[in-house]
């Protein structure tokens, strides 16, 4: 069993590549684990199978991850419900849906798969979460040191983040809030570095099936300016959808984040009356939707539910001069 | 009661049958009743419909009577979700009508496109056709918003964040 450890601490170090393998030192801060983390997830090489459990569900995926040293590969299996996949591949996503005889085709720049989680530099997780270490634990049969991300207002919720003591690698992400618990959580129940290229070919042949390329065409300029979002709050990511009935009108999408917590903002032509807005929760999302003259703005994120109702009355639908 | 049947429910996931156990079950569970309100409001709150709200159990209720007052051309038994396009499109389009009936959206959401497509993409016409008191009106668009937002920064892989949508074409890649 030790030897099995062993070898496969040794493989998972091997498939390492600078700068993830400088294990912190005994003087490491809690902030030294974030930024490891965080490099770990896109140099390692690594295949593992991790649940997600939200609202009193749990999906589990298998996935595979490569580094070539130019760019990053993956293949992501979902191994409940109806069988599916996506395959990360220069830059460019490919989503296998084999009922339909589909595939999918988008960008792959701004999106974050498990267990990748930051979508900017970790050091600004400082100004707004009180990073300290919360122990060590025990996941998929291997060490980590639990990171904890104390939230300094109420716009966002705490996170508990476990590193891989020897590569560094985030085995367990659980979002909390102080008051309902653990509200979502991703964990591997199994991880080792054997990924190979050839485990990243998507298990169907797609030939004549339908490639909707459409989402490839997706970046937009929102037309709309932000007053006063809440604190570290800034735009990562920008897109043009379909609108929600199949319409020709489009949903246009903007995506917000302090580092780890993220909003999204949605604006689309408004139908029927005016309603009365209200911010609700599901879980760990919050929602808050208004009507702004002839569009109707929704906010929705894993944050409390100040923070969407501040995201959605900060939209200023006047774009202002560059 | 689990929120996961609810979830289920929602989602189209139920066959008729269990769709029918659920809503008896609601009359005893008051968490459940809390938690299908819950949902339903967030629908409402998103789509600011016209006139008072069609939404809650009574109307799921409702809509389940008129469902079940017409003879099913296939009877409804518990089936692996891969089976289901092939043996009963119409126990899908069953529950996707109540949850649309529910939901009152008037949107096609992701659950009920992978619920017709599990059905083989003949629920909508079959409950048009079979059931002209109800109108399969799809999901709240809070539902796509919660795909779309996850299918961007989320580091989930949700099963319905890459529904097809139908166009786009055919090619080789």
């Amino acid at each position: 069993m030790r030897g099995q450890r062993i070898g496969l601490a040794a493989s998972l170090l091997l498939a390492l590549a600078s700068p993830a393998d400088a294990e912190p030192g005994r003087n490491a801060q809690p902030l030294d684990w974030l930024v490891r983390m965080a490099q770990s997830a896109q140099m390692l090489n690594y295949a593992g199978t991790y649940i997600f459990t939200h609202d009193g569900r749990a999906e589990t995926s298998r996935v595979v991850h490569i580094n070539d040293g130019s760019s990053e590969h993956a293949r992501i299996q979902a191994l409940d419900g109806p069988p599916r996949e996506i395959i990360r591949e220069s830059g460019v996503l490919y989503c296998y849906l084999p009922d339909s005889h589909v595939v999918k085709v988008d960008r792959s720049e701004g999106r974050q798969y498990f267990p990748a989680l930051f979508s900017g530099s970790p050091t600004m997780l400082r100004e707004y979460y009180n990073v300290n270490y919360a122990g060590m634990d025990r996941v998929a049969g291997r060490e980590c040191q639990i990171v904890q991300l104390e939230p300094r207002d109420g716009m966002r919720f705490g996170y508990r983040l476990c590193a891989d003591i020897q590569t560094g690698l985030m085995l367990r992400a659980t979002l909390e809030d102080g008051t309902r618990g653990v509200m979502q959580q991703f964990a591997f129940t199994e991880i080792d570095g054997s990924a190979s290229r050839t485990a990243l070919q998507p298990s169907w042949n797609a030939d004549g099936w339908l490639w909707d390329r459409s989402g490839m065409s997706q970046t937009a300029d929102s037309g709309w300016s932000m007053d006063a979002m809440p604190p570290g709050f800034h735009k990562i990511s920008e897109l043009l959808r379909r609108s929600a009935d199949g319409r020709s009108v489009q949903v246009k999408q903007a995506v917000y984040s302090d580092g780890i917590s993220a909003v999204s903002l949605f604006i689309e032509p408004a139908r029927g009356n005016a309603g009365e807005a209200a911010a609700t929760r599901r879980g760990a999302l919050s929602f808050y939707s208004i009507r702004s003259g002839d569009q109707q703005v929704t906010a929705i994120g894993e944050v409390p539910p100040a923070n969407v109702t501040q995201m959605v009355k900060a939209v200023n639908l006047v774009k202002s001069k560059p | 009661m689990e929120k996961e049947q609810l979830s289920s429910l929602l989602d189209g996931e139920l066959d008729e049958l269990a769709t029918v156990r659920l809503l008896r079950a609601l009359d005893d569970d008051a968490e459940a009743l809390t938690a299908w309100d819950e949902y339903a409001m967030i629908g409402e709150a998103l789509r600011e419909r016209e006139g008072p709200s069609s939404a809650g159990v009574a109307g799921a209720r409702r809509a389940l009577a008129q469902i079940m007052a017409e003879p099913a051309p296939v009877p409804a038994v518990p089936r692996r979700a891969a089976e289901w396009r092939r043996a009963a499109p119409w126990a899908v389009a069953a529950s996707a009508a109540v949850m649309a009936f529910v939901y009152g959206g008037s949107v096609a959401g992701p659950a009920v496109q992978m619920a017709q497509e599990l059905a083989g993409g003949h629920a909508t016409s079959l409950a048009r056709q079979e059931r002209p008191g109800l109108q399969i009106v799809g999901a709240d668009p809070m539902e796509r918003y919660i795909d779309y937002h996850r299918e961007l920064v989320h580091t989930g892989f949700q099963q319905a964040a890459f529904v097809p949508t139908g166009d786009g074409s055919r090619q080789e890649r």
